[in-house]
């Protein structure tokens, strides 16, 4: 696995909870909200979403409850639990601090030419 | 058919099933039902493709493969329990009997013998331990498996001690250890009955946790009976029939944690009804031969049960457009 289908990967629940904190989704709305928001760049597939959605839902971090649909079957609607929304402020802070340190780290730093020349 | 031949949600949704085999059939129908709602939102979406061929496809891109689904899935619901069985199989085959070894075997199974007072708080405290574990682990199958465990043998401390036990001089424990016990009994069958509940889609692993007490009862029913209606008393059993069903146990065990296929996990909780079944009537045969059919309770319920299991296959049509 590439460096970035990890970094996608492990964005996963972090992407999914931060859906859900805004309002309850059923799982094709969150595959559309996900790639319309990133303007495609996150595109996960169903294979992946679903297996995530329960993952949360074991963890407790959602929890979901059946409605009926528009067509003929039901949906399964997600929301974020409190403990979702715990984890999902912990997770943010954690990703803005690695980005931050990680862009600090890349940039070059600013030599001062008169404490070089002594 | 392949995940290459898939030309349609219906095709999908036909080889996911495939790819759930291990699952209970209410897990089945409930991912089953959730993917069919994804196919059908879908279908219905107009952001897919102007005409259904082209939306069709994007949407079975999008799907990705089932077997990816099914292995996801497996990986969240169906996690490797060889780490499971060992925490159930290490503690029972080796650490509860060197408790027993270390505080010495019970001279006369008294209520006042030292040994077996002991030897119950070990045994219930290795289990107290294991529940921790299987909490910390987040396995329910651990957890369901120690509190039926401790459950039982706390009732057997309890019938010992609590001024229950019929026929025999109790023990009267002091009111704060009455109360303890007590409190840890009311709490634990709590916890046990919250856990069945919670997996209540999954009617094996609803049946491991109660197999164990619906044997205790029987076993106890059985002896109760037994004893007070007749001067029967249970035979001393062959050291090959003891041996037998200690290899049973493990055997039983194993196929239960391991096996991936539903229907080994149902034969491997008919070969624990029956192991107790035979020891019970091994023990009172020839002489208690009325004993047999209610000895054989345990194994028939496990029939009907995945009898009941069986009936809640998946909808064989989970049809989308």
């Amino acid at each position: 696995m590439s460096n970035l289908q990890q970094l996608r990967k492990g964005s996963t629940p972090l992407l999914i909870l931060s859906l859900l904190a805004e309002e309850k989704m059923y799982g094709y709305q969150i595959m559309r909200k996900l790639e319309q928001r990133s303007q495609g760049y996150f595109n996960m597939t169903a294979a992946l979403l679903y297996p995530a959605l329960h993952q949360l839902e074991q963890e407790e971090l959602a929890e979901s409850e059946w409605q009926e649909g528009p067509g003929e079957r039901r949906r399964k609607y997600y929301r974020i639990t409190d403990k979702g929304r715990k984890v999902l402020e912990k997770s943010e802070a954690e990703w803005r601090t690695f980005v931050a340190r990680l862009f600090e780290t890349l940039q070059p730093p600013q030599t001062n030419l008169q404490e070089c020349s002594g | 058919m392949t995940s290459q031949d898939i030309f349609s949600g219906q095709d999908y949704l036909v080889q996911l099933r495939k790819q759930l085999k291990g699952f209970s059939p209410r897990e089945q129908t409930v991912i089953l039902e959730e993917i069919a709602s994804h196919i059908e939102s879908g279908q219905g979406d107009p952001s897919l493709g102007g005409d259904s061929t082209e939306r069709q496809c994007r949407l079975l891109k999008e799907l990705g493969s089932p077997e990816l689904m099914g292995k996801k899935m497996k990986q969240v619901h169906r996690p490797n329990r060889l780490l499971d069985l060992l925490l159930v199989l290490i503690p029972a085959l080796v650490f509860i009997p060197l408790v027993s070894m270390i505080i010495g075997q019970p001279n006369d199974y008294s209520t006042q013998d030292p040994h077996l007072f002991w030897s119950l708080r070990g045994v219930i405290a290795i289990g107290g331990l294991m529940l921790l574990i299987g909490w910390l682990r987040r396995s329910d199958i651990l957890l369901i498996y120690w509190s039926s465990d401790v459950l039982l043998r706390l009732l057997h401390l309890m019938l010992r001690e609590e001024r229950f036990v019929i026929g025999q001089e109790a023990i009267p424990n002091s009111a704060i250890e009455s109360l303890v016990w007590w409190l840890i009994l009311v709490g634990l069958a709590i916890l046990f009955f919250r856990l069945l509940w919670r997996n209540r889609t999954d009617l094996a692993l609803v049946m491991f946790g109660l197999l164990p007490i619906l044997m205790a009862a029987s076993n106890m029913g059985a002896n109760a009976w037994v004893e007070t209606h007749t001067a029967a008393f249970a035979l001393a059993l062959p050291d090959w029939l003891y041996r037998l069903s200690r290899v049973i146990e493990v055997a039983w065990l194993a196929l239960f944690f391991l096996s991936p296929r539903r229907e080994l996990r149902w034969l491997a909780l008919e070969l624990e009804a029956l192991n107790a079944s035979m020891m019970n009537i091994f023990a009172y045969l020839p002489d208690q031969p009325y004993i047999a059919p209610a000895a054989l309770i345990p194994p028939v319920f496990v029939v009907l049960v995945w009898w009941l299991d069986r009936r809640n296959q998946p909808q064989a049509g989970l049809r989308t457009s």
